[in-house]
């Protein structure tokens, strides 16, 4: 007993020892390690805002209105308030992610960075890319741009929500706390961008419209940029490749947006040196000059060029690359908007809708009362099954295919998604006659067959509405849609006597929405009932649903009138109160039907029915009575 | 054995890292390169000369029973002493090294002296024992160091040294590749010092 006192006590001794040292260094070293951590944060901010020269911390307000700030910085430069470090702590999957965000006083994300993460490796881990993270370059320090512009990861959801989540509440910070206006910044250009910046001096960034090398009339066309400067497209850049004399001649020209080529550069060639190789000397500056100023129009576009002496054969291959961007962007970039401009739609019937069944409805375009083309819409099951392609077909007086047009689609990006703009599928068909033939003549985009028979399947639909529209005469009758009947329940307005309320859809706002009644009660209006019909699983029978909002712009009542939705999943949802009901309560404006739960394996059904009450919130909106 | 003898002993005789191999694990993830090997070697130094000094001067003191945890509290105070002043003076060697730092209290050096030297031997040279050791292992680690730093990145102390047609071989800086530089190692200095002993024998007999 004794020695384990005695060795003890020595234990004891040696330890006091010990602390009395290792007290005495801390006291020494305290301050100096203070001093660095100090620095260290420091030099993390000025790696953030690299403009400051001084940091001072500004006090965050208390109360949990930012929950996820650990620290926010003001940096200066000579005095003046450069921009504001914030620093956020969020929880992710396997731990917590330093995130360093630094905005301007411009109102734009300036950078940002990750210190070190215990995240899952490859997966949690790439919110600290430069891939994710270049999302937030030059963006606007706004919550709600954040909350649109920057996507999670997928399959990293854990770790990206809770980012993107304090990206927000930092930006929510700068922008109402600190009252800094968000304004879109100017981005870093890096490589082959800034070659293109020098024929489209606005833009701050290209986007990739089409990398797939393009066939036949537009055979020299590689790749074509969009020219952006904030959410304004500055102009296009084409980067093409046309047999010259030897090779190909690699060219680079854009075209602004008031559609005039801003300049035309050879990228590389291996043409004869003392022939064609000439147009990229000083022999060839004349030559590639003309083009700058030209407008982009095909009619006459190489009338008034003149070829380099000597280099005919190459020149000619610059000319008529320049000339298929010229034409492609004619064709198809040049905005389209004003087309449809004064064109007022008219919804036909269809004689024989059995005939073409994915043709979801037909109207003619009327200008001043004349007739300028139809205009169909058609649903067709692409690659993504759950999620099938709406496309808007127009065709001519003539008969001939005019544009079409993806209205909804979720096929796959870069494969089945470029199928809808590139434009040696769409010169399969476009301006030629609305036949099955022309449809099926189409050739499919390679890589991307199920998409492309998607659409000629689609298109075929459209050339057979089209022929019946023909045969039945389209001039003689044209009765409007007549106004179909729909049995109604009493719903939650009680004693109250119903009258039609004409409406108009112009903007094509709430087409779900059929009819739509006054509910008054003792000649006070207490509201509004509206009968719906969206297509859910079922594409013969659709869902309808009656709907009623009452004066204050509340949802008071949902129900089911109809549907034919497969048991055991659609239908289901559709049969309970619960899911129906939900929308009872909130205000009737198109954010309410997110609140309402997209059922998984019950996605179309859930998907109508969101549908459904979205536009009659809309419609209400439209036709409520402003007291 | 004299002073002298005692020194040269810890840097060739019974240099830690070649002869006795002990340490190996700093050893290996410390030296990719030449700074942080004479950054680690240096602190480990401080540690032996002054662990091995407390104990030797404690030696009648100290409990056998407990002599195992008595040597842990002084080496751990040191250590964190080292470790303290690290972060407060020289904060880019506390970055580079790190954890490797806290993890001399069980560098097997240091122990290794303290039981086999310190314990039973008087203080002076128990502190020569202390830096001879603590210097033939800078040394050692440096070397190993230099080399993974030069064939592994192409500089020297962050100074470019290959030509910059020279692609540096990762897997050097990598552990596989500092198991096989350290077993080259081992093998060119157990040949070196058994010749230079050869030698000495050989020497001592002539002298008779």
């Amino acid at each position: 007993m004794r020695d384990i006192v005695k060795l003890g006590g020595r234990l004891l001794i040696f330890s006091l020892v010990a602390a009395l040292l290792l007290g005495a260094t801390n006291m020494i070293t305290k301050g100096p390690i203070e001093e660095q951590k100090v620095k260290a944060a420091q030099s993390a901010q000025r790696e953030a805002l690299p403009s400051a020269d001084s940091f001072e911390p500004i006090e965050l307000p208390a109360g949990g209105e930012y929950p996820l700030l650990t620290a926010v910085y003001e940096g200066k430069h000579a005095g003046n308030v450069v921009g504001y470090v914030l620093t956020a702590s969020p929880q992710g999957y396997g731990g917590l992610i330093p995130i360093t965000m630094a905005v301007g006083v411009d109102g734009a994300v300036q950078g940002i960075a990750v210190g070190t993460l215990a995240e899952t490796a490859g997966i949690g881990s790439r919110v600290a890319e430069p891939k994710f993270l270049s999302q937030y370059e030059a963006l606007p320090a706004d919550p709600g741009v954040i909350e649109n512009r920057v996507d999670t990861i997928s399959g990293a959801t854990v770790s990206s929500l809770p980012f993107k989540q304090a990206t927000k509440e930092m930006a929510s910070f700068t922008m109402n706390h600190l009252g800094i206006e968000p304004h879109e910044g100017t981005r870093q250009l890096a490589g082959e961008d800034l070659l293109r910046k020098e024929q489209l001096a606005d833009a701050n960034m290209f986007e990739l419209l089409s990398a797939y090398g393009m066939v036949g009339d537009f055979g020299t066309i590689q790749n074509i940029y969009r020219g952006i400067a904030g959410d304004a497209t500055v102009g296009y850049t084409f980067e093409l490749a046309s047999q010259g004399y030897i090779a190909p001649i690699v060219l680079r020209t854009s075209i602004d947006a008031q559609g005039k080529i801003t300049g035309v550069r050879i990228v590389s060639q291996e043409e004869t040196n003392i022939y064609g190789a000439r147009l990229a000397t000083e022999e060839g500056i004349p030559f590639l000059t003309q083009f700058a100023g030209k407008n982009a129009v095909s009619e006459g576009f190489a009338d008034d060029l003149d070829v380099l002496s000597n280099a005919t054969v190459s020149s000619n291959a610059i000319i008529r690359g320049v000339s298929q961007a010229v034409a492609f962007y004619e064709q198809f970039l040049v905005a389209q908007p004003d087309v449809d401009e004064g064109i007022v739609f008219e919804e036909i019937v269809l004689p024989k809708p059995d005939d073409y069944k994915a043709v979801q409805s037909a109207q003619r375009g009327l200008r001043d009362g004349t007739l300028e083309k139809y205009r169909f819409t058609v649903r067709v099951t692409g690659y993504h099954e759950e999620s099938p392609i709406l496309m808007r077909v127009d065709v001519d007086t003539e008969g001939n295919f005019l544009t079409m047009l993806a209205i909804e689609q979720h096929e796959t990006p870069g494969i089945g998604a470029e199928v809808f703009t590139n434009a040696g599928f769409l010169a399969g068909f476009i301006t030629k006659p609305a036949a099955v033939d022309t449809a099926d003549g189409v050739q499919a985009v390679s890589g991307a067959t199920i998409t492309s028979d998607a659409i000629k399947r689609g298109l075929k639909q459209v050339a057979r509405a089209y022929q019946s529209l023909t045969e039945a005469g389209i001039g003689e009758q044209m009765p409007p849609a007549a106004a179909p009947v729909f049995p109604t329940v009493s719903g939650a307005f009680e004693g109250a006597e119903f009258e039609p309320l004409a409406f108009s859809d112009e903007g094509k706002q709430f087409p779900t929405v059929k009819a739509i009644d006054k509910a008054t009660k003792a000649g006070t209006l207490i509201g509004y009932r509206f009968v719906t019909v969206s297509t859910g699983y079922n594409e013969k029978d659709k869902i309808t649903l009656q709907i009623e909002i009452d004066v204050s712009g509340t949802f008071i009542d949902a129900q089911v009138l109809s549907h034919a939705e497969t048991k055991g999943f659609g239908a289901d949802l559709l049969d309970d109160p619960a899911y129906v009901q939900k929308i009872v309560g909130k205000s009737a404006v198109a954010e309410s039907s997110e609140q309402i739960d997209r059922v998984a394996g019950a996605t179309l059904t859930s998907d109508a029915f969101r549908k459904a009450i979205k536009q009659a919130a809309v419609a209400y909106q439209a036709v409520k009575e402003v007291p | 054995m004299s002073l002298k003898k005692v020194f040269m002993n810890g840097i060739i005789n019974e240099n830690p890292t070649f002869r006795l191999v002990l340490g190996m694990c700093p050893t290996m993830a410390i030296t990719i390169s030449a700074f942080n090997g004479i950054g680690m070697g240096l602190a480990a130094t401080f540690v032996l000369m002054c662990s091995n000094l407390v104990i030797s001067l404690m030696r009648k003191w100290i409990p056998d029973a407990i002599r195992i945890p008595a040597f842990v509290i002084i080496i751990a105070t040191f250590v964190t002493i080292i470790d303290l002043l690290f972060q407060a003076f020289v904060p880019v060697l506390a970055q580079s090294l790190g954890m490797f730092i806290p993890l001399i209290v069980v560098n097997c050096i240091i122990f290794a002296r303290a039981e086999a030297f310190a314990f039973s031997n008087p203080p002076l040279s128990s502190l020569v024992d202390g830096l001879g050791m603590g210097i033939g292992f800078t040394l050692a680690i440096t070397i190993l160091a230099s080399l993974r730093e030069i064939l592994g990145n192409g500089t020297l102390f962050g100074m470019q040294i290959m030509p910059e047609v020279y692609q540096p071989m990762r897997i050097i800086t990598a552990p596989p590749g500092g198991f096989v530089m350290l077993g080259l190692l081992l093998a060119t200095a157990n040949i070196v010092i058994r010749r230079t002993q050869k030698n000495s024998i050989g020497r001592r007999e002539q002298n008779g």
